[in-house]
């Protein structure tokens, strides 16, 4: 065996390692959102291990290409929609784990149109509260 | 190197299996919906791995319109589950 089949047996392995992970981490994690963070990284990992595993074995400009034109996919595709899946299922209300501590986004979303509320939003709300109470604090 | 490669694509195929417990076990459409994306992510795994183990770069062209169809997938499910009826 070459030095080019080590390179490609080990990236084999290390991106079949992953994919296992992720699917441990799919059975045993307790609740969706849990399972969605196993999922979605570990995966990226191991399936980029493993299109970087064929660009190594084949060296041919066309193989390269392909296999990294996957890779920029995944790596586009994935956090995209994993995003849109955890919204979808926030608004349902999917249940969390009872474990979980904090819900960073309770009050934020419009429950009719689906808007997040943005930050900089309430943030001059509440810089503009305070300064009309100070500003009506001496005339009072 | 073939053996090596069969034994990767056995594993490969077990992984699958697990996912397809979480695809009858999940409590929520969602925890399916989770099942299924990963599912079709292994056949892009399986499709490279098997691309190496037969010397074919064709099978890249496979890894790439599943890797596609999957994304299209999900997006479409999380619409549904969005904005649909109960289910």
């Amino acid at each position: 065996m070459s030095v080019n089949d080590w390179v490609t047996l080990g990236l084999i392995a290390f991106g079949v390692f992953f994919m296992l992970v992720a699917d441990i981490g799919l059975n045993r994690m307790p609740d969706l959102y849990t399972r969605m963070h196993a999922t979605s990284k570990a995966t990226t990992l191991g399936i980029t291990s493993l299109l970087l595993a064929a660009a190594v074995h084949f060296g041919t400009p066309e193989a390269i290409t392909r296999s990294l034109l996957v890779v920029l996919f995944f790596f586009i595709t994935a956090p995209v929609g994993t995003h849109v899946l955890a919204r979808a299922a926030y608004f349902r209300k999917i249940p969390r784990w009872r474990g979980t501590v904090l819900d960073e986004l309770a009050g934020h979303y419009d429950p009719e149109t689906h808007e997040l509320e943005s930050y900089l939003e309430s943030y001059e709300e509440s810089v503009s509260e305070a300064g009309l109470q100070e500003h009506r604090h001496p005339a009072s | 190197m073939s053996q090596l490669l069969n034994g990767v694509l056995l594993i490969l195929f077990l992984a699958m299996g697990l996912c397809f417990v979480r695809l009858l076990r999940g409590p929520s459409l969602a925890d399916r919906v989770v099942a299924l994306d990963q599912i079709a992510v292994h056949t892009v795994a399986l499709a490279t791995v098997y691309c190496i183990a037969v010397e074919q770069v064709v099978f890249l062209d496979v890894a790439m319109v599943a890797a596609l169809l999957s994304f299209l997938g999900t997006i479409a499910f999380a619409r549904y589950l969005e904005h649909g009826r109960d289910v």
